[in-house]
């Protein structure tokens, strides 16, 4: 289930906290740091997506974009420049998504997952321990047995599952599953945690984390 | 009320009044003549007729051989003249016999002993009022109005054999006056459609001399409204020409201010714009690291230093930044503090901070100071800024060997004197001619310089981005400049200083040979 990242991006610092971002997300990835190697490591193929800065030396993000040619590889502009007009020509030319700087390692963790979804590259089935997620029929098995799901509860679950070991807080929750961009009506998010815990039985692994919100763990707490 | 109302208005007014007025006046003065001609007719008719009643008397005396004839025949051969008059009907005569006291009464009424006696009246029909005329002294003319016809009244006394005889003539003068009143309606009626032709070209005149101001206000509008380029038109040489040529001046300096504020608020919004690219790039590391380090279940002791330095090392990127906008700040705003300071003292203030850190990058710095004592007048602090920002560029742009040098040197420049002025002199005689030759403006001279010079050795700057460097922002190699934790601000502060010590920059580079940046500094005298 694990994608490899072209990460393009000529700020050191900026490269390595996309890194440990990524590996979070349990991505793996490789970082350029000039737009001329970021067309030719394109063109090798080997990603499943690029994550692109459009301030680079020597080729910018936008004319790597038009030289990368044909491939299907999906890419996500990242930023500084957050106007309007940039953010059109980036959608225009055909880029999944667009990241504006500076941003949570969670909302990329998200865009970057929304965008391999939509091209196919992330697995259809999802499993935590003996839970068992059919993301194309929307199915839901406990030890085999079929639990039934609200909507809201299935696209909280998948985003817990994508985000293991992270936590997530509940305006992140409200925002990537109800998509309500304003940090209102958390209760809603409690009462869904307690729907799921209650329906797969996820009481030890489902944890509040104080003053910060919710996360999915690997294994049941030590 | 408009300008060409006004104009309008009071010129009409003056029109009309003066041409009735004197129209009046003339009309009156021909009416005065008339009956002047008429009471001059009507003497001569009235001298005539007393000269006949006296010769008829005399006759008739000649004729009855008598020296004096009696009341009776007096009166008969008086009443037998008069009958003859009936035949013209113009003339009406009254004649009666008097007797006189020869007094006047106070008023200079003639007195009469007893009432006169009425001998004979012709061709008075019904009003036979004239008695009142009897008191009226002699050859007066007399103008009344009786029943709408108007008379004028002659009156003599004539002496007939010795009896005094009131003779008393009218004539109908209707005519004349009515002559006056049907030409005074008339001349009423030539006014009033004479001031309504003079209004209508009035009208045009006044209108068509006040267009060009019309235009001009419209123009003025139009400039108001924001169409700076408009331009209003100058024509002839009138009062309105001019107030257009003041206009276009005004207009066109009001064009060149706006145009240099937009310039102004594209190069803080370019600056602006630059800075929040600037902050953002190491917030998103910030952001980027503290978020991991909050949200991370499990984070290894080595992961967190690592993520934590970068946090430190890009929160002090953001401190540098501000640091450095806050010079700028003060630079551009603030008054400067100059004072004389003499070169060797600076320089070995500033070799003391600046020695360490250019040998801890691998790098040496030689110190060119002149023999004799030297005084500049400057701010010492933003001139520790000035050097301390070059060496730091310098030091960027060298790699380990390379020599960094600090000049200081006096420098004489033959110069034209105020170089600015006679560019201003230029541009304000502009379209005047001119009278004085241009070298009368220009004085040409030694000034006396110091010249601060910083030198590298380092990889230069291409000849294109050498206008460039000076701009807030300007980075030639982001990532080379990044590593040091520059902003892209210092030279853009070197400039900002520069200019607060009235000179500015002067960059000489040669690519792959190295970087010359100095300032002069006007040369003082030392105090001591």
């Amino acid at each position: 289930m694990s994608a490899h990242i072209l990460v393009v991006e000529d700020d050191e610092n900026i490269a390595r906290m996309i890194e440990a971002a990524l590996t979070i997300g349990g991505y793996t990835s490789r970082i350029c740091q000039d737009g001329l190697s970021a067309v030719s490591e394109i063109g090798s193929g080997k990603y499943d997506l690029v994550l692109l800065d459009i301030m680079l030396p020597k080729l910018d993000g936008f004319q790597v974009f038009e030289s990368k040619g044909d491939t299907t590889t999906p890419v996500i502009f990242l930023t500084a420049m957050g106007d309007v007009p940039n953010k059109v020509k980036g959608l225009r030319m055909g880029a999944e998504d667009y990241i504006v700087k500076p941003f949570e390692a969670v909302e990329l963790l998200a865009r970057i997952e929304v965008a391999l979804r939509r091209t196919h590259k992330k697995s259809k089935t999802l499993g935590y321990q003996n839970i068992v997620i059919e993301t194309e029929k929307h199915e839901v098995t406990l030890d085999g047995q079929p639990v039934i799901l609200t909507p809201k509860e299935f696209d909280l679950l998948v985003f817990f599952v994508n985000n293991i070991d992270i936590a997530l807080t509940r305006e992140q929750l409200l925002s990537q599953v109800w998509g309500y961009s304003f940090s209102g009506e958390t209760r809603t998010v409690d009462t869904h945690i307690q729907q799921l815990r209650k329906k797969l039985n996820l009481h030890g692994s489902l944890v509040t984390i104080a003053r910060l919100g919710y996360r999915l763990e690997s294994q049941r707490s030590r | 009320m408009k300008l060409w109302q006004k104009i309008f208005l009071l010129t009409l007014t003056l029109v009309i009044i003066v041409v009735n007025a004197s129209s009046l006046a003339l009309l009156t003065n021909n009416h005065h003549l008339a009956i002047e001609r008429e009471q001059q007719n009507a003497l001569a008719r009235h001298n005539y007729l007393d000269l006949e009643l006296r010769s008829s008397i005399i006759f008739t005396q000649l004729m009855e051989r008598k020296m004096h004839l009696t009341e009776d025949d007096t009166q008969r051969v008086a009443s037998s003249v008069l009958e003859r008059q009936q035949d013209d009907p113009s003339m009406r005569i009254s004649l009666y016999q008097v007797f006189p006291t020869g007094q006047q009464s106070a008023e200079g009424d003639i007195v009469y002993l007893r009432l006169p006696v009425l001998i004979m009246s012709v061709n008075q029909g019904s009003n036979a009022s004239t008695t009142n005329l009897l008191y009226e002294p002699d050859f007066s003319s007399v103008i009344e109005e009786v029943g709408g016809m108007t008379y004028l009244y002659i009156v003599s006394t004539v002496l007939l054999s010795d009896q005094h005889f009131r003779l008393i003539t009218s004539f109908d003068i209707s005519t004349t006056y009515e002559l006056f009143r049907v030409d005074f309606n008339q001349v009423r009626f030539i006014g009033v459609i004479s001031a309504l032709i003079v209004s209508g070209m009035l009208l045009l005149l006044v209108r068509g001399l006040l267009s060009p101001l019309r235009n001009l206000s419209g123009t003025t509008r139009l400039i108001a409204s924001g169409d700076l380029e408009k331009r209003a038109k100058v024509k002839g040489n009138d009062e309105v020409a001019a107030v257009a040529r003041s206009l276009n001046t005004m207009a066109d300096s009001i064009e060149s201010n706006v145009k240099s504020l937009e310039e102004l608020a594209e190069s803080r919004r370019v600056f602006i714009s630059n800075l929040a690219h600037e902050m953002k790039t190491p917030l998103t590391s910030i952001l980027g690291f503290a978020d991991i380090l909050r949200v991370k279940r499990d984070v290894s002791d080595e992961e967190r230093v690592e993520y934590a330095s970068v946090i430190v090392s890009e929160t002090k990127r953001l401190q540098e930044l501000s640091g450095k906008l806050m010079e700028l700040l003060f630079v551009g705003n603030l008054q400067t503090t100059p004072t004389t300071v003499e070169v060797h003292e600076f320089a070995s203030e500033l070799a003391s901070v600046l020695k360490p850190i250019v040998t801890s990058h691998s790098l040496d710095l030689v110190i060119e100071l002149p023999d004799e004592p030297l005084y500049i007048k400057i701010d010492k602090e933003l001139m520790k800024s000035f050097v301390f920002n070059l060496v730091n560029n310098s030091i960027k742009a060298s790699s380990p060997g390379d020599v960094i040098r600090f000049i200081i040197e006096p420098t004489n420049l033959s110069i034209q004197a105020s170089l600015d002025n006679a560019g201003e002199d230029l541009e304000a005689r502009g379209d005047t001619a001119t009278n004085t030759p241009l070298v009368d403006q220009t004085f040409v001279g030694q000034m006396e310089f110091v010249k601060i010079t910083v030198v590298d050795e380092g990889i230069g700057i291409p000849a294109d981005e050498i206008p460039l460097i000076v701009e807030p922002f300007y980075m030639l190699d982001k990532a080379r400049t990044r590593k040091h934790g520059g902003a892209g601000l210092g030279l853009a502060l070197c400039a900002e200083i520069a200019q607060a010590h009235n000179s500015e920059l002067v960059i000489k580079s040669v690519q792959g040979r190295g970087t010359a940046v100095s300032v002069l500094l006007s040369r003082e005298e030392g105090d001591g």
